[in-house]
């Protein structure tokens, strides 16, 4: 009976968003949105593990060897790239906010409220 | 059978084509080809999907993507869309409207407008692609393709702070909810080793378990997706980002984007939770009647105090997307069949208010109810669309949003909940009441110049237009603020609604439908009778929407201590929309947490 | 304000992660994967696809409609940061001075290049057989043309074109994807059905018309990564030689 990794997923997700929440840095709140991300890569790869498994690879080993799931390998794959769009999203708007503040805080992007 | 089958695939995957083919030669493409290119794939597209919706029938037409078929066994190893009316009514919606929005900024956008065009398309189709979907991983995958489009397109204007604060905003808080999403999807593909929405229903209510994975499975999709509908207090990403994308891009969100995220949760909820959470109906009715009552009270009364038209505008979708989730709530077809007409009108109406704030900004420069105070006295036609949109969203008898109100009301009054209907008064009075106001205001000068309640924002600079057609801009509003109010009056919607909303909610029959292309079974004919109830309610929420908005140009004229009373009452309210990620991260959080405790305390 | 913030956050937190607990203690143990889809796959991807990796076959051939949104994803993130950094995009690259290297980082930079380049390539052309495919053999190609610009400067970088084919490279790619699915189509099969002949398991060419999609998605990953890459060189450039002339 384990799901230590599971926690690990659910660790890295809350650890990523008391990131967001503190944070004085709009390139660092891109960073812990990744880390929130990761949570899910975790998770999601986690669930596909199984004991003794291998690479669900059959170029070298016979079909009846017990391999992991490739389902989630592949559904990690795409989680990836959605990182990899937001990611840049996020850091080009971060890079026009210091061009017109000099700043990176979110405190001084805040214009609009109310 | 074949041919239409075949149409199915075309609806998202032409738009998307033409959208690579125009990011491939666009560099060397006059502005005017991209938007050409632009309106005619759209255009093909919109097409290709109301024939869609006129042949789906009472049919769901399941599409297996690279010919994967379920096996033998009802087992599906590939992706498949599952087309119901609803489904491709909602793609048809969508898709219309982008072809609308389309027209509307032909020559609009000046800088890199072939980027402009491209990324509408993927806007468009991705939402297309998600309602049609029928894997809840190719959902995801949709969801992320719009979502990645939208928050690049807000921050469109990127000479302005408030544009590239809305789009950040808008983009990490949408993102945690699309990772809520993902644990949820972890979950279930954990429990059940399927992505397909009806495999995965058929496997949870087979296994007959309703324990904790399963119950936080649904909250955590449940309020992954209820981010994108910004239902409260996940809500504030929403208003900075309408604020500030252009007109055209406001327009969409505001009549698709944030129902897609209630779509989904209605979609997911009737096809993979019906069985296994079906007996514990009550308290998730409850939960979620709760935050759509709560949003459209927030929504309405931050209305009141808004002075710029798109922040405006923005709180009112709010408001009455609070009320889209009461109906979709009740967990009742009738309603649910209100919602869908409710959005339908609601929609139309939405974007022909933005399109008449991207009138303003291209003649007068400005979208600031105070500076433009009597200013649009000039041009009539915008007033006039103004006006006839506010009237279909104030839903006078068989116009407008009448429809989806009443059918709302009948089914909550069915099922003892008086007070649902209340609350959509109040909610369409005070957010409708405040568009009146300062319709009143800038197109008729009326009332007074001062008003202290209204919340101070930095001024928008004039859309960045080339040479707007404002003839072709003019039209496309006019034509879709007659059809807000002429949607509440065609005849035969309610009760196709109704037929439509049945098939939708049929656990089993979509299950079947599916994975063993089992014709469901028709519905039973829709029948739905106008009470008089409704007419009064129509008309208490018409006769209290314009003696509010009449009433509230001259509210600087009330006692002193009133005004100040009042505004020292809202001070916490307005405090709360702080425009402050972190804050809004730490309320997603803690709105999250309260409606999956709930949801896990609740069902047992 | 800030106090109130963190009250609340702690408060959320604690609830969110009770939520995110009860759900994840409902999951099979660790390690002991119930199935049955990636069984199901792993089971029957050699006899019925003729593709040894499991992991590809379900990127590109079962769940191929999934991978053409994905390509979309990269494509519109790359339009959009084209789109947000597009003040720098025409600037005067003429007054960019490259920093002075040694011989040998240029020289070993170049061959290093060079050997990335291969490398891409064969991570992606065996991506049906072995470890790899279409995304990571991309992300390889597009490190070899930043290998470049690391090892050579801005000029070399510039004179193999990687300014200009990076986007019509992107949008090629995901274009080819979604044509793809077109094509079999036009055959009067589902969209993305393999309509060529699948070849023999363990071959270079084989797999059928997913290997055609997978180098069409190798294309859009390679491109959209030099797109946004080339899109923040060219504002960094900016900002240091100065704006649009």
């Amino acid at each position: 009976m384990t799901i230590l990794p599971y926690l690990l997923a659910v660790f890295i997700f809350v650890v990523g968003l008391f990131g967001i929440v503190t944070s004085r840095n709009l390139i660092h709140i891109a960073v812990c949105v990744s880390v929130c991300q990761s949570a899910t890569y975790v998770l999601l790869l986690a669930i596909g593990y199984r004991k003794h498994g291998t690479a669900p690879v059959f170029g070298d080993i016979p079909t009846s060897r017990t391999v992991v799931d490739p389902i989630v390998q592949a559904l990690t794959l795409t989680d990836i790239v959605v990182a990899v769009a937001v990611s840049a999203l996020l850091l080009a708007i971060a890079l026009k906010v210091y061009e017109k503040k000099g700043s990176l805080d979110p405190r001084d992007m805040a214009e609009m409220k109310g | 059978m074949i041919a239409m089958l075949s149409l199915i695939p075309l609806v998202v995957t032409l738009p998307l084509l033409a959208a690579t083919v125009i990011g491939l030669v666009g560099k060397w493409l006059p502005g005017r080809g991209a938007d050409a290119a632009g309106v005619g794939a759209a255009a093909t597209a919109a097409i290709l999907a109301v024939v869609l919706v006129v042949r789906t029938g009472h049919d769901i037409l399941a599409y297996w993507f690279g010919g994967w078929r379920p096996r033998a066994d009802g087992f599906p190893v590939g992706i498949g869309w599952a087309v119901d009316s609803i489904g491709a009514a909602f793609a048809a919606f969508v898709l219309v409207l982008l072809t609308a929005t389309l027209v509307y900024s032909w020559r609009y956008m000046q800088d890199e407008r072939y980027l402009y065009v491209v990324l509408m398309l993927c806007f468009g189709a991705a939402m297309a692609g998600f309602v049609l979907s029928g894997d809840i991983f190719n959902m995801f995958v949709f969801f992320e393709l719009l979502s990645v489009s939208a928050f690049a397109l807000t921050a469109y204007k990127i000479e302005e702070t408030g544009a590239l604060q809305g789009s950040f905003n808008f983009a990490v808080v949408n993102s945690i909810g699309a990772f809520l999403v993902v644990f949820g999807i972890g979950l279930l593909y954990g429990r059940t080793g399927r992505l397909n929405l009806a495999a995965i229903g058929d496997t949870l209510t087979s296994q007959g378990r309703h324990d904790g994975l399963v119950v936080a499975a649904f909250a955590l999709i449940t309020c992954g997706f209820l981010v994108k509908s910004a239902v409260v207090p996940f809500h504030f990403w929403l208003a900075d980002a309408y604020a500030t994308a252009p007109v055209p891009v406001c327009a969409l969100f505001s009549g698709v984007m944030l129902e897609l995220g209630l779509y989904a949760v209605a979609r997911i909820y009737w096809t993979v939770f019906d069985g296994a959470l079906g007996s514990f109906d009550h308290p998730i009715r409850d939960v979620l009647l709760g935050v759509g009552a709560v949003t459209a009270i927030v929504g309405a009364v931050m209305c009141g105090m808004q002075r710029h038209l798109k922040r405006l505008l923005a709180y009112s979708t709010i408001a009455h997307g609070g009320c889209f989730l009461m109906g979709i709530a009740l967990l009742d077809p009738d309603a649910l069949a209100g919602a869908g007409v409710y959005v339908l009108s609601h929609g139309l109406a939405k974007v022909a208010l933005f399109m008449v704030c991207g009138i303003l900004l291209v003649t007068i420069g400005d979208v600031d109810e105070v500076r433009l105070f009597g200013l649009g006295r000039r041009l009539r036609l915008a007033a006039v669309a103004w006006f006839v949109a506010a009237l279909a969203l104030a839903g006078p008898p068989f116009l407008g949003v009448f429809t989806g109100h009443a059918l709302i009301e009948d089914a909550a009054d069915k099922a003892g909940y008086w007070w649902v209907a209340v609350v959509l008064a109040f909610a369409t009075i005070g957010s409708t009441g405040a568009i009146v106001r300062a319709g009143l205001r800038v197109f008729l000068g009326a009332g007074d110049r001062e008003d202290a309640l209204l919340s101070r924002q930095p001024s928008e600079t004039p859309e960045p237009q080339e040479h707007p057609r404002l003839g072709l801009m003019y039209g496309v509003t006019l034509a879709l603020a007659a059809a807000s109010l002429a949607v509440g009056a065609l005849p035969g919607l309610a009760a196709r609604a109704i037929e439509a909303a049945h098939t939708f909610t049929d656990h089993v029959g979509y299950v079947h439908a599916v994975l063993l292309h089992e014709t469901p079974r028709a519905p039973a004919p829709g029948a739905w009778k106008t009470t008089t109830l409704s007419v009064v309610w129509s008309l208490v929420t018409l006769g209290g929407t314009f003696a509010l908005g009449f009433g509230s140009v001259y509210r600087d004229r009330l006692p002193r201590p009133v005004t100040r009373g009042l505004g020292a009452a809202l001070a916490p309210l307005r405090a709360v929309h702080s425009g402050q990620i972190g804050d809004y991260v730490a309320w997603l959080v803690a709105g999250t947490a309260v409606i999956g405790g709930l949801f896990v305390v609740a069902i047992r | 304000m800030i106090r109130l913030r963190y009250a609340l956050f702690v408060a959320g937190i604690l609830g969110l992660g009770a939520v995110l607990v009860v759900g994840v203690a409902g999951l099979p143990d660790f390690g002991h994967y119930a199935g049955p889809y990636g069984d199901i796959i792993a089971r029957q991807v050699e006899p019925q696809r003729h593709m040894a990796n499991a992991v590809s076959a379900t990127v590109f051939d079962y769940r191929g409609f999934d991978t053409m949104g994905e390509e979309l994803i990269l494509f519109a993130a790359a339009s959009a940061v084209a789109l947000l950094l597009r003040e720098t995009r025409d600037h005067d690259t003429k007054q960019i001075v490259d920093a002075v290297r040694s011989d040998a980082v240029h020289g070993l930079g170049m061959l290093t290049a060079a050997a990335t380049l291969l490398l891409g390539i064969y991570v992606v052309a065996h991506g049906l057989i072995s470890p790899g495919g279409g995304f990571q053999g991309g992300v390889i190609l597009s490190g070899a043309v930043v290998l470049v610009f690391l090892a050579a400067e801005y000029h070399a970088y510039a004179r193999i074109g990687a300014t200009k084919f990076a986007e019509p490279l992107e949008s090629f790619g995901a274009g080819a994807y979604v044509g793809l699915g077109l094509i079999s189509f036009a055959f009067g099969l589902a969209f993305l059905e393999n309509f060529i002949d699948l070849g023999v398991t363990g071959r270079l060419r084989s797999g059928g018309s997913a290997a055609l999609v997978n180098w069409a998605s190798a294309l859009a990953v390679a491109g959209g990564f030099l797109v946004i890459f080339g899109e923040y060189l060219e504002e960094n450039m900016a900002a240091r030689y100065g704006r649009r002339t």
